[in-house]
């Protein structure tokens, strides 16, 4: 071994603890960079087996191509599988007709589409050929039926040219055996009217002009588009869809690339954390060479040329990184293991990806690994070369005479007797300390300002994403919506079946409301008026309001009025009346937007196919109190009508266009509640029960924020340990360098409180410094973030306070320590030792 | 008048084989208004005397009493705080603090105590040492001989029982070298100073009231300072 390098061990080795710091800065960034890559790859993993459980495993899909010409297909040289299907038709089932689904769909699946296509069995076996046949789930609790594996299934299975036809074509008659029960999460639309089924496909028993549909994989998806385009011509297929949620994932979306954001994400703070890696390294090499600068002269002074000195600094750089990149490589890998074991843990991600096993996989790819190795590299000699080229400008005669390298003047130490008076001498000689070198104080100033601004501006995001959004749900004052949906379902089928869902056990108080839309241009209020004008988008300058006609049933009007102060009497004379709830959003405040009061006429338009009908509807009372699930709007007020009122508007013109109706309720038992909702949401046989359990939603939002919380938390808390031992490896030295300076002021008599005081003042002076530069910075950002989350206007800015004050608790914590730890090996030190040693 | 008595003072480096005796058994005392030289070759122990003297090294055994304190026996604080009223240190290198200009070095000791610089003592040494038009320089401004110029008046400026300097000139030159001891000696003089002065100089050792010779941590000699016994 060279005796440079052997040097520049030895000098490693003599300063440990500030080695083992920078190495460990090193691994922490190292690990930060992987991890964040790890995430992003693993995030798209998830969403792409997402995609491939919701819509299959394919890339391309060719309808309708003659069986003679999927050689065009199978045969290119950049198909990878392919897969075949073919719609049979559909056949009625023999249920009663009011149910919503009257018909079963069979297509015909080959080995490859069963494989690939969304079709997982419940109970028995795939069928293996064209007599088998698998039936969806719902089959027989929704109609009745009682189907079992291995029952046979007798279909007339024929084609419908319109959806809405009832009577079928081309029909044939088939008698399958039923193999196996389907999971229908994915394979059956909730409002089609068919239960799906499948069979399998022989293609030889087809005839060659017989059309199939063909999926495909690709060998190089980037070359998707040239293959397509041949394919289609050879095979003559004009019928093309693709796999858009899977394809954009892989990052080859045929349109708009949804990775995009994903991936600027992760650019954003893979830039922060190579800005703060850049500090951390550079500042250790830095201080490194600068503690060495005599060394250098004098290895100048015999004939080492600046070359072999850069090396030195290179090679010290290449060490610290052998040691600190692969211990990086290996924490980042365990901690999203770590991390994604814990998500796993709460399986929410299931519920959002609609998946049965949403876990997210550690996944590690030869790219991730190699592009942090070489933003790693390169981070490291970016950080040496400049430290390695002012080793390099060392002249022998410097050295030895070992000017300072601070420059120090009288006019930049200058201090104000305001300084001297507030905190003595002691205060005088750390603010002096603190001027003296601005350079090296500022990356520690800027390690601090970085954790600073990061926390504060994440912790916003939390805040307005999540905790400002959980709040409007938790004084949401249901626990329950549902809602009727489905082809042809007459207005008492929909009522019928929300009676029954505000009735099962658990269920508490219940609200049932329908309505219509309608629009007011007279009786308005100044203050609606200003809004409307300043609002307005279009050129038009008619001001008009929307008017939501609500209907509410007997019992709960009844309520609903007495809150009010109406007597319900005041309804049944006929015509069309109701309680006008005059209160809306402006901005952060509220307005009334209509300027009548009780027993006059507001005057409404309704717009129906046939005309346009104007209502003149008499307000029996106007009031400022919404009924339940109706919260204040900003677009629209509400007019609460009873079910007499609402028969009288319907009668002026049946066409008038009125929403479904749409059940809201309170639970006395959630749980219960709960598990008979999705009963009979399972068992109705009349339309599709639509609800929404909010107590859930709740329940997932929470857990969605305890998962981003812990991501960004964490997040956090390594940049900040990368700057604390930034902000470590720069007091410390600071401190050892003025070992000699410390020694002189206890000699002349400064005394160990005197000492720590002074300590004290210069962690303040840092931390106000790191406070004052970050602080606004953190909030600026935390406003845009609130502007960018659409809270203005929503919720009205709030100062994260607690954010603020842990910051700046942190802040003073970590300099202080910091200084007492450096301060305490120099405490004990003799002062005589101090004062004759060779400092530098 | 005793200002200075040193009882049976040892100081020892190292354990066992490896122990060394820096100062063995040294037992001497000065005078108010003394001015001692303390002589020996490089590595006598001459240097751990004046610094156990001065308070910024303990003894392994042994005590040291300045104006009547046994000084060993109190705390650090008060050491601290003794340090700064009653002695009064000065380097052969300065050890001035370099983000302090030349009036903020000099009033360091009196700063620390929290007291107000009485502005004609300050006036009176800056004038003594020639600083007059320096006070707003900082260490790095100053020739050698002006910045332990500095280290005087820093040593002095609180009037302190005794002032210690350790080879005061031995980086200067002979002119800087017989500024500096006219200095130390016009204020042992005018002030009556004790100072006691570690040097190699003869020159200089000679024109001190008394020569203390340190030689392997021993007192060797101790006597009022002859010419001839020196040759």
């Amino acid at each position: 071994m060279n005796v440079l390098s052997k040097l520049t061990k030895r000098h490693l080795k003599l300063n440990k603890k500030r080695t083992i710091v920078s190495i460990i800065g090193i691994a922490l960034s190292t690990a930060l960079i992987f991890a964040v890559s790890i995430s992003v790859l693993s995030f798209r993993d998830l969403a792409m087996r997402a995609a491939i459980d919701s819509s299959g495993n394919f890339e391309a899909k060719f309808a309708d191509v003659q069986l003679a010409n999927t050689k065009y297909i199978e045969d290119n040289s950049n198909t990878k599988e392919v897969m075949y299907s073919k719609t049979l038709g559909i056949s009625k089932l023999n249920v009663d007709a009011k149910a919503s689904k009257q018909y079963i769909e069979v297509t015909a699946y080959d080995g490859k589409a069963f494989e690939n296509y969304p079709c997982a069995l419940k109970e028995g076996t795939l069928p293996k050929d064209s007599s088998e046949i698998v039936i969806s789930e719902n089959i027989n609790p929704k109609t009745g039926l009682n189907y079992k594996v291995g029952d046979k299934l007798t279909l007339n299975i024929g084609t419908r040219d319109n959806a809405q036809d009832t009577t079928l074509s081309n029909v044939t008659k088939k008698i399958y055996t039923i193999t196996g029960i389907l999971k229908a999460d994915y394979t059956e639309r909730s409002y089609s009217d068919t239960f799906s089924a499948f069979t399998y496909l022989d293609k030889s028993g087809l005839n060659t002009t017989d059309t199939v549909t063909v999926g495909v994989t690709f060998k190089n998806l980037a070359a998707m588009k040239t293959s397509v385009n041949e394919m289609s011509t050879g095979a003559n297929a004009k019928n093309i869809a693709y796999n858009n949620t899977l394809l954009t994932w892989s990052g080859y979306s045929s349109h708009d690339n949804a990775n995009t954001f994903l991936y600027a994400i992760a650019a954003v703070v893979i830039a922060l954390i190579i800005i703060g890696s850049v500090a951390v390294i550079y500042n250790a090499f830095a201080i490194s060479v600068n503690e060495r600068k005599k060394q250098f002269g004098i290895l100048a002074s015999v004939g080492a040329t600046s070359k072999q000195i850069k090396k030195m600094v290179f090679q010290e750089s290449a060490i610290m990184g052998a040691i600190g990149i692969p211990l990086g490589l290996v924490i980042g890998y365990l901690g999203m293991f770590v991390t994604f074991s814990l998500i796993n843990g709460f399986y929410f991600f299931g519920e959002s990806f609609n998946m049965q096993n949403a876990n997210f996989n550690v996944i590690i790819s030869p790219i991730i690994l190699t592009i942090t190795l070489v933003i790693l590299i390169v981070t490291i000699l970016i950080s040496a070369y400049i430290p390695a080229k002012r080793a390099a400008k060392v002249t022998p005669l410097e050295a030895i005479r070992l000017t300072n390298d601070i420059k120090m003047s009288r006019k930049k130490l200058r201090t104000s007797r305001l300084t001297q008076k507030l905190f003595g001498i002691e205060g005088i000689i750390a603010l002096k300390n603190l001027k003296r070198n601005r350079k090296r104080y500022r990356t520690t100033i800027f390690s601090l300002f970085i954790s600073i601004v990061l926390f504060i501006s994440f912790s916003t995001i939390i805040l307005y994403a999540f905790d400002l959004s959980d709040q409007q749900l938790g004084t949401s004052d249901y626990d329950f919506a549902f809602s009727v949906g489905g082809n042809g379902l007459s207005e008492a089928d929909q009522l019928d079946v929300i009676n029954k869902a505000v009735k099962l056990e658990g269920a508490g108080e219940y609200w049932i409301y329908r309505s219509v839309d309608a629009e007011a241009t007279t009786g308005l209020s100044n203050d609606y008026k200003a809004k409307f004008k300043k609002s307005a988008s279009s050129t038009n300058t008619d001001i008009s309001l929307n008017v939501s006609i609500v209907e509410m049933q007997d019992e709960a009007f009844a309520n609903y009025a007495k809150e009010v102060g109406v007597d319900t009497n005041a309804f049944s004379k006929g015509g069309i009346s109701g309680i006008l709830v005059n209160k809306m959003i402006n901005g952060n405040s509220f307005i009334k937007p209509v300027d009548l009061t009780a027993n006059s006429d507001l005057n409404l338009e309704i717009i129906s196919d046939k005309q346009t009908n104007n209502i003149k509807l008499q307000l029996a009372a106007v009031t400022d109190k919404a009924p339940v699930a109706y919260g204040y709007s900003r677009e629209q007020v509400y007019v609460i009508v009873p079910k007499s009122s609402m028969k009288n508007l319907l009668a002026v013109d049946n066409k008038i266009d009125i929403s479904g109706y749409m059940g809201y309720l309170k639970a006395t038992d959630s749980a219960t509640y709960a598990a008979k909702i999705e009963d009979l949401k399972k068992a109705n046989t009349v339309g599709t029960l639509y609800y929404t359990d909010v107590k859930a939603m709740i329940k997932s939002m929470q857990a969605i924020k305890l998962f981003m919380s812990i991501f960004l938390y964490g997040f956090i808390v390594i940049i900040t340990l990368i700057g604390v031992t930034n902000v470590f490896n720069t007091i410390n030295t600071n401190i050892q360098l003025r070992r000699k300076e410390f020694a002189m002021l206890k000699s002349v008599g400064l005394t160990p409180k005197g000492f720590n005081k002074m300590l004290y003042y210069e962690s303040i002076f840092y931390g106000l410094k790191a406070l004052l530069y970050g602080l606004p910075v953190g909030i600026g950002l935390s406003y845009l973030m609130y502007y960018i989350f659409g809270g203005v206007g929503v919720f009205s800015f709030v100062l994260p306070w607690n954010s603020i004050i842990i910051c700046i608790v942190a802040v003073f914590f970590i300099v202080y320590m910091t200084m007492l730890y450096a301060g305490s090996k120099i405490k004990k030190e003799n002062i005589m030792d101090a004062l004759v040693s060779d400092i530098i | 008048m005793k200002i200075l008595q040193v009882d049976h003072l040892s100081k020892s480096y190292g354990t066992g084989e490896a122990k060394v005796m820096a100062l063995d058994d040294v037992s001497f005392s000065v005078d108010k208004g003394e001015f001692v030289a303390i002589i020996g070759p490089s590595g006598s122990g001459k240097s751990t005397l004046l610094h156990i003297l001065g308070g910024v090294d303990k003894p392994t055994s042994g005590n040291v009493y300045i104006d009547g304190v046994d000084i060993y026996s109190l705390n650090e604080s008060k050491l601290a705080i003794f340090r700064r009223r009653q002695i009064g240190l000065i380097y052969q290198f300065y050890n001035l603090i370099p983000v302090l200009n030349v009036s903020e070095n000099i009033t360091l000791p009196l700063e620390l105590d929290g007291q107000m610089t009485p502005k004609t003592r300050l006036n009176e040494i800056v004038k003594t040492l020639g600083l007059s038009d320096r006070l707003k320089h900082l260490p790095n401004e100053l020739s050698g001989g002006q910045q332990q110029r500095v280290s005087i008046g820093r040593a002095l400026i609180n009037n302190p029982a005794i002032v210690l300097a350790d080879e005061p000139t031995g980086n200067l030159d002979s002119t800087n070298s017989k500024e500096i001891m006219e200095l130390l000696k016009a204020s042992n003089k005018k002030y009556n100073q004790t100072l006691i002065v570690i040097t190699h100089d003869e020159n200089i050792a000679l024109q001190a009231d008394r020569i203390i010779s340190i030689h392997d941590g021993k007192i060797q000699m101790n006597e009022v300072a002859s010419c001839e016994r020196l040759i």
